[in-house]
């Protein structure tokens, strides 16, 4: 029950944050866990963020073609938020190759931050254009994408807002690779548009 | 390219107001690899590897052609409204963008050749530059530093100090590495200076100076001929011959250096009542 004590301070620490300084205009006792109800073994995330919901896995990434590379490079980067919100990294562990100098950061800071006790809330990602580049085909494509990540806020285990990043527009070049059926993120890079 | 551009960028930013701490949530916060780099790469590779085989028996092919490849007379059946295809070549530091990378496939050599589809957009030379490695660079002729001992004789006084330098030059190479033209420098960096009788070799980062301003010696405390061994390690940095970013060797190169036999002699003092004009037969006086 540890987890669900722990989002209930989260919820309230945020009320806080809207109302006045001295009395927070939300109270505890009104949330009531059902006996039903089992602990998650991540930090459960405020419950209305839309970025906790897993994003929902393409049926195009099962072909190991151009279209399959663009529908997995879309689903990888969406992943993105729901990792930071939820710390739940297997789907993004999963499609990560182990010299992805980036996938490596997102995990290690991603655990960093649950092991804390943090979390993220938004930074939903809105994919605006991908394109995908078959360099060796059925094995290694090169990606393109433009995206823009809505404001995102790292919460810690107070929930307390430590860092708040606005809304911004990236470049992001990907490298992708098909290995054994299976689609990994070789390399991302990005840059931010002015 | 890219990187290069961000992190001029960014430190344009940092001079200004201080960069606030990135979100962990953040996209732009997380570190990244080189991906451009690595797509660039990927595509040379697979490009030299296709070339390798027989054009009869090829059921792949590449080639490297400007927006659709009308420049080159190539039937390219591809949609030229991709993104790559149409992008304006890159700025690459003054040197020659390439031109994007096409690919076709037939089942088998007796199959006719589906259309061409883009592999990669335009690139810059540099992207693609493989790495010079480690043996790479010990292949170089690099010339062993030149050991100079001072007293400069082939005999030195026991218990008076031997002095030893070298000229610590940089060398400059120019290579090839995957046909592409490539600088490659060699800097001396460390030495290691053994004096031969068995004792402790002593290293240095210094190249050693002549006197008076000698900083390594060494006074031999037993009489007994000796050969000095000089080992110089350098390290190495690359680029692609006029480029302006050099790139670093990961690891180092060695040479050796001897001398040749030194002696060092014990001069005991002598009390005597004639010099050598009088008496060149006396202690110490070379006849």
């Amino acid at each position: 029950m540890a987890g669900l004590a722990a989002g209930v301070v989260v919820v309230g620490g945020l009320a806080g944050c809207t109302g006045g300084p001295d009395e927070p205009s939300w109270t505890p006792t009104v949330w009531t866990p059902e006996e039903t109800v089992e602990p998650s073994p991540t930090p459960t995330p405020t419950p209305d963020d839309p970025a906790a919901i897993p994003p929902e896995r393409p049926a195009a990434m099962d072909t190991g073609d151009t279209a399959g590379a663009e529908a997995f490079a879309t689903y990888f980067i969406e992943l993105f938020p729901y990792v930071f919100a939820t710390g739940d990294v297997d789907a993004f562990r999963a499609h990560s190759h182990p010299e992805c100098v980036f996938c490596t950061d997102v995990i290690a800071t991603a655990e960093a931050q649950t092991g804390a006790g943090g979390h993220s809330e938004g930074g939903l990602i809105d994919i605006q254009e991908v394109t995908a580049l078959e360099i060796d085909p059925g094995k290694w494509w090169g990606g393109s994408v433009e995206m823009v990540q809505a404001a995102v806020v790292d919460i810690d285990r107070d929930g307390n807002v430590v860092t708040e990043v606005a809304e911004t527009a990236y470049h992001v070049d990907l490298a992708i690779v098909r290995e054994n059926g299976i689609w990994l993120m070789r390399e991302v890079s990005h840059e931010e548009k002015s | 390219m890219l990187t290069g551009a961000l992190v001029i960028a960014l430190a344009a930013v940092a001079a200004v107001a201080p960069t606030p701490p990135d979100a962990a949530g953040a996209f732009g916060g997380r570190a990244q690899g080189s991906t451009v780099e690595l797509n660039a790469v990927t595509a040379a590779g697979k490009i030299a590897e296709s070339q390798a085989v027989d054009p009869a028996l090829r059921t792949r092919e590449y080639t490297r052609a400007d927006l659709c490849g009308t420049e080159a007379g190539l039937q390219m059946n591809a949609d030229c409204s991709g993104y790559a295809a149409t992008a304006s070549p890159p700025e690459c530091e003054g040197l020659d963008p390439v031109p994007p990378v096409w690919v076709r496939e037939r089942t088998s050599p007796s199959d006719p050749w589906q259309g061409w589809s883009l592999a990669l957009g335009w690139s810059c030379p540099q992207d693609a530059l493989p790495v010079f490695t480690i043996t790479d660079f010990r292949r170089l002729p690099i010339t062993p530093s030149v050991l100079t001992i001072q007293p400069p004789r082939d005999e030195v006084f026991v218990n008076m100090p031997t002095i030893v330098y070298t000229n610590p030059a940089v060398q400059t190479f120019t290579t090839t590495l995957l046909g592409f033209p490539v600088e490659v420098e060699a800097t001396p960096t460390r030495f290691t200076w053994d004096f031969g009788d068995g004792s402790e070799p002593i290293v240095t980062t210094s190249p050693g100076h002549p006197y008076p301003d000698h900083d390594i010696a060494y006074p031999y405390p037993y009489e007994g001929t000796y050969t000095i061994t000089l080992t110089t390690e350098f390290t190495g940095r690359y680029r692609l011959a006029g480029a302006t970013t050099w790139l670093p060797v990961v690891g180092t190169a060695t040479t050796t250096t001897t001398s040749p036999p030194i002696t060092a002699v014990e001069h005991r003092t002598h009390l005597v009542d004639q010099n050598c004009i009088e008496n060149p037969d006396g202690p110490w006086c070379d006849s």
